[in-house]
C-alpha cells in the first residue's frame, strides 16, 4: 500500500514551471523528508498533495485513491502541520482551541464538540507532552510549544498521513530534537505516514526512511543512504557540499555550516 | 442633573446606539483585529461617504427610487470590501495596503466630487463624516437593531471557522474549510456595520470606535471570548461616559468617546509592556 502516488507530475504557477515532471512512491506507513533549497517547489508539493493547487499533468493518488475524484476523503485523512510563521498571532486562542479547530471545522458550524472530540484533543496534546498548557494562550507558547500543539492539531483529527511544512524552522536544537522521536513513534505505533518539508538536512538523516532530493524536478529518491550523496546534494543545493561521517551519524556541511 | 440626562429622548436613542454599538464593536471589531483588516474598516467607512452622496444624488433628481443615502452608502461600503478582499486572497501584505489607499483615495475623491454636486443637500452626506449620536432617528436605531442582531448571530454562528481562517487561512483550506465564504462573509459583515453606525459615529472615528476596544482587549484577553466581552465593556464604558460628558459639555459624544477609547488603549499597552518587562527580568 502506498501513502502516496505521485506521476509524471507537473505544476506551473504564473507561467512558470514549478514542478517538473516529477515521479515518486512513498509506501505506508513510513517517513519521508522532501529535502531542497528555497524556491526549489517543496510547499508547491505539498500543496500540491493537499488539492490546493492543480496539476499541469500528471496524477496524484493518495492511499491509493485518485486525488482530483475524492478530494474531500483525502483531506479527512491527512494532517496538515503549517510553516509556523504563516500563523496569525493577532488571534487570542488558548492551545485547546488550536488543538479542537481541524477536527471541529470538519464537521461544519452547527457541530457541537462532544466528549470523543474533547479526548481526542487531550490526548493529541498528551502526545506532544503539552496537556498541561491545555487552556494557556498559543502566542504567550514559545516557538517549539507551538510547533508541538500544531502537530496536536494534526493529530487530533487521526490522520493516516501527517504533512508537515518546514517543522524545524525556527526552532532550538532541544525542541528540534524532542519533535523527531515524536514523529518516529508515530510512523511505528500508530501506523501514520510522515511527509515532510526541510531545507535542513541534518535532523532527518537518521530516522528517515525515504528522502527526496528536490529542485523543481527530482534529483535523487531513495534511502538516506542512497541520496546522502556529495555530487547529489552538490547538485540539489547548487554549492559544494561534504557528507561527514561520525559516531554512525552523518551530517552534511558547507565549508563550517551545515545546509 | 442625572434625571435631565436620562429624560431625553434624545440621549435615550444615545443610549441604546451605544449598547449596539458596542455590541458591533466586540464581535464585528473584534474579527478585523483577529483577521488583522482595521484599516479596511477606515477604508469602508469613507466609500461609505461617498456611496451616501451618491445615493442622495440619484433620489434627488429621481433617477431611482430604491437608492437612498443608507442603501447608497451599503452598495459603496460592500463594492469596496468586495475588491479589497479579493486583493487580500490573492495578492502580498504589500499589493493590500496599496489595494486598501487606493480604494481610499478613489472613494474620497468620488465623495468630494458628488458632494459639490449636491451642494443643498451636502451638509446630509458630510454630517456622515462627524456622526451625531444625538440626532439618530428612531428609524437608525431600528436599522441599528435589525442588524446588531443578524451580525451577533451570524458571528457566533460561523465564530470558530471564522477564527480558523484568520489564524491559519493555509491550513483552514488544507482541512477542507470554504475559506473564500467565510472570508467574504466577514468582510460583508464588518463592512455593513460600518456603514450602519456611521450616522451616530462618522467617518472620521468609526475606525476608532469600531475596532481601538477589541484592540485594547487583545492585549490582556486570554482567550476569543473575554476579547470580545472586554472589548464590549470597554466600548460602552466609553460611549456611556462620553455621551455624559458630552450632554454637560456641548462637545459631540464621538469626539470625547474617540479620546476616552484612544485613552484606554494607550493605557493598557504600556500597562502590558511593563508587565512584560517585569516578566523577562524576574
Amino acid at each position: 500500500m502506498y501513502a502516496v502516488e505521485v506521476e509524471n507530475v507537473t505544476v506551473e504557477l504564473d507561467n512558470a514551471t514549478i514542478l517538473d515532471n516529477i515521479s515518486f512512491k512513498i509506501e505506508h506507513p513510513s517517513i519521508s523528508a522532501i529535502i531542497g533549497p528555497n524556491g526549489a517547489g517543496k510547499t508547491t508539493l505539498l500543496r500540491t498533495l493537499l488539492g490546493m493547487i492543480p496539476t499541469s499533468s500528471g496524477n496524484i493518488r493518495i492511499m491509493g485513491m485518485p486525488l482530483k475524484d475524492n478530494l474531500t476523503k483525502i483531506r479527512r485523512l491527512i494532517g496538515y502541520v503549517p510553516q509556523r510563521t504563516r500563523i496569525s498571532t493577532s488571534v487570542p486562542l488558548r492551545v485547546r482551541d488550536v488543538v479542537l479547530m481541524a477536527r471541529l471545522s470538519r464537521n461544519g458550524p452547527f457541530y457541537l464538540p462532544r466528549k470523543k472530540d474533547i479526548l481526542a484533543a487531550k490526548q493529541a496534546l498528551e502526545y506532544v507532552g503539552l496537556l498541561d498548557l491545555w487552556d494557556k494562550r498559543f502566542t504567550h507558547l514559545s516557538g517549539g510549544q507551538q510547533q508541538k500543539v500544531l502537530i496536536a492539531r494534526a493529530l487530533a483529527v487521526e490522520p493516516k498521513i501527517l504533512l508537515l511544512d518546514e517543522p524545524f524552522t525556527g526552532l532550538d536544537i532541544p525542541s528540534e530534537k524532542a519533535i523527531i522521536p515524536l514523529l518516529y513513534t508515530l510512523r511505528v505505533k500508530k501506523d501514520v505516514s510522515i511527509l515532510l518539508v526541510t531545507h535542513d538536512i541534518n535532523p532527518l538523516i537518521n530516522c528517515a526512511d525515504k528522502i527526496l532530493l528536490l529542485r523543481r524536478r527530482i534529483i535523487g529518491f531513495g534511502s538516506p543512504l542512497d541520496v546522502i550523496k556529495e555530487d547529489l546534494l552538490t547538485q540539489l543545493y547548487g554549492t559544494r557540499v561534504t557528507v561527514v561521517e561520525k559516531e554512525k551519524a552523518c551530517y552534511v556541511v558547507e565549508r563550517d555550516r551545515h545546509v | 442633573m442625572f434625571e435631565a440626562f436620562l429624560v431625553s429622548p434624545f440621549i435615550l436613542r444615545a443610549i441604546i446606539a451605544v449598547f449596539l454599538i458596542s455590541i458591533l464593536s466586540a464581535f464585528v471589531g473584534s474579527l478585523a483585529i483577529f483577521r488583522e483588516s482595521t484599516f479596511l474598516v477606515a477604508g469602508v467607512a469613507h466609500a461609505a461617504l461617498a456611496g451616501a452622496a451618491f445615493g442622495i444624488l440619484l433620489s434627488l433628481y429621481q433617477i431611482t427610487p430604491y437608492i437612498d443615502a443608507f442603501t447608497g452608502a451599503l452598495i459603496f461600503a460592500i463594492l469596496v470590501a468586495l475588491f479589497v478582499g479579493t486583493v487580500t486572497l490573492k495578492s502580498e501584505k504589500a499589493s493590500v495596503d496599496v489595494a486598501i489607499g487606493t480604494a481610499f483615495a478613489f472613494s474620497m475623491s468620488i465623495a468630494v466630487a458628488l458632494i459639490s454636486m449636491i451642494k443643498e443637500y451636502a451638509t446630509v452626506a458630510w454630517g456622515l463624516l462627524i456622526g451625531d449620536l444625538l440626532l439618530l432617528s428612531e428609524k437608525d436605531i431600528l436599522y441599528l437593531i435589525v442588524l446588531t442582531t443578524i451580525v451577533m448571530f451570524t458571528t457566533l454562528i460561523f465564530l470558530r471557522e471564522f477564527l480558523f481562517v484568520a489564524f491559519d487561512m493555509e491550513s483552514a483550506t488544507a482541512y477542507g474549510i470554504r475559506v473564500g465564504f467565510y472570508h467574504y462573509l466577514m468582510l460583508l459583515l464588518i463592512s455593513t456595520s460600518v456603514v450602519v453606525i456611521l450616522k451616530g459615529v462618522g467617518a472620521i472615528l468609526v475606525y476608532a470606535l469600531l475596532t481601538i476596544p477589541p484592540a485594547a482587549a487583545n492585549e490582556i484577553g486570554k482567550s476569543t471570548t473575554s476579547v470580545i466581552i472586554i472589548a464590549f465593556i470597554i466600548s460602552l464604558f466609553s460611549g456611556l461616559l462620553g455621551l455624559y460628558i458630552a450632554f454637560f459639555v456641548d462637545i459631540a459624544p464621538s469626539g470625547i468617546t474617540g479620546l476616552i477609547v484612544t485613552t484606554i488603549y494607550m493605557i493598557v499597552f504600556i500597562w502590558k509592556r511593563v508587565q512584560l518587562r517585569e516578566l523577562k527580568s524576574h
